[in-house]
């Protein structure tokens, strides 16, 4: 099976590979994986505490071409949007810009995981953030 | 169920109990129900494979060369379901597999694996690509260190497959037993999700073994 030129390029030369760090209040994890495939994905986001918006996004996936180039442009997709227009991004999107054949829409669907997975978590991080601010002015 | 040929009532056996022609192997007939076996994960390899060879025989397209079209496709469909189900059956992960599919589970709806797993599969795939890297660098002490990190990875995951396995035999047990005492309609779908669940993280750290092996050896 050929790959598409898209998937090609992302595979070849993939945008915002690397790591964000996994601590920082601001930055949000997404750790998916497709067990029958031996895939796993990790993607992360540099949100904007004030306006929400995503400033930074990296990605490290390991796996096949179609799952390297899907993370490779949902990183891409994510930088300038807010988390809650991250929400919106659909597998479905990835697989038309990417050309991705029917067997390889389970690598899209992981992305779409991954996006979801890393809001989820800046999420829960901003709500417990705000828990330990409120338990330290009433501490105070 | 009516031989074809003859139209006498059979038992449904792989030949006609009246006129002992070969019978077409009916639609959706499955692996089990093809050997006369119950739907039981233990199994007695050694009496499978008396079977397979014993039936292996009696199919043979070499036995049905003079056979009318019928025989002989009918020879033919037998004699490939047979190494099929032979194959698939006497093997216990591949006989896990197979019922799951027979049950309805399909491998891509698998939810994502838990999150320690995952990281850990994830740590991993970095130590594979490290090793990848100091084997390029041509660096001696790095692949040393690569190489020693990942052989420990290795043993740990292995270990981790034999305990994975000697759970899955454990819902073998219980599989069988209800199947045994008729309780297997309230049981079934709690059984099935775990061994589901099992093998999926069983597949997980199969595929990573093999990659880390791969670049090892």
């Amino acid at each position: 099976m050929a790959y598409s030129e898209k998937v090609v390029d992302h595979y070849n030369n993939p945008r915002n590979v690397g790591s964000l760090d996994k601590k920082a209040a601001n930055v949000g994890t997404g750790l998916v994986g497709a067990p029958e495939c031996g895939d796993v994905m990790k993607l992360q986001i540099q949100v904007n505490p004030e306006t929400h918006v995503i400033e930074d996004a990296k990605f490290k996936t390991f796996g096949c071409g179609s799952a390297i180039a899907s993370s490779s442009l949902a990183t891409e997709w994510l930088k300038g949007k807010s988390v809650d227009e991250a929400l919106q991004i659909k597998n479905t999107e990835i697989v038309k810009e990417l050309n991705l054949p029917p067997v390889k829409i389970h690598c899209s669907v992981l992305a779409e995981d991954a996006i979801k997975a890393a809001v989820r978590d800046f999420q829960t991080k901003q709500t417990e953030g705000d828990v330990k601010l409120e338990e330290a002015v009433v501490g105070a | 169920m009516i031989c074809s040929y003859c139209e006498a009532t059979t038992d449904g056996g792989h030949f006609c109990s009246a006129c002992k022609r070969l019978q077409p192997v009916a639609q959706g007939t499955d692996y089990f129900a093809f050997l006369s076996l119950p739907k039981k994960l233990r199994l007695d390899e050694a009496a499978l494979e008396k079977t397979f060879y014993a039936l292996s025989r009696q199919f043979h397209p070499d036995y049905f060369m003079n056979a009318s079209d019928a025989e002989r496709l009918a020879s033919m469909e037998r004699s490939s379901l047979l190494n099929d189900a032979y194959r698939t059956l006497r093997e216990p992960l591949q006989r896990t597999k197979y019922l799951l599919a027979l049950e309805g589970y399909k491998e891509a709806e698998k939810k994502s694996p838990p999150a320690d797993l995952l990281e850990e599969v994830f740590e991993l795939n970095m130590q594979v690509e490290e090793l990848k890297a100091a084997k390029k660098m041509g660096d001696a002490d790095e692949l040393l260190e690569a190489r020693s990190a990942l052989e420990e990875a290795l043993a740990h995951l292995n270990d981790k497959l034999k305990e994975l396995d000697e759970r899955l035999f454990k819902f073998f047990d219980q599989w069988d037993s209800a199947i045994d005492n008729a309780t297997i309609a309230t049981q079934k779908k709690p059984l099935l999700d775990q061994m589901s669940e099992l093998m999926s993280h069983r597949a997980y750290i199969g595929n990573l073994v093999r990659d880390i092996k791969e670049e090892l050896y």
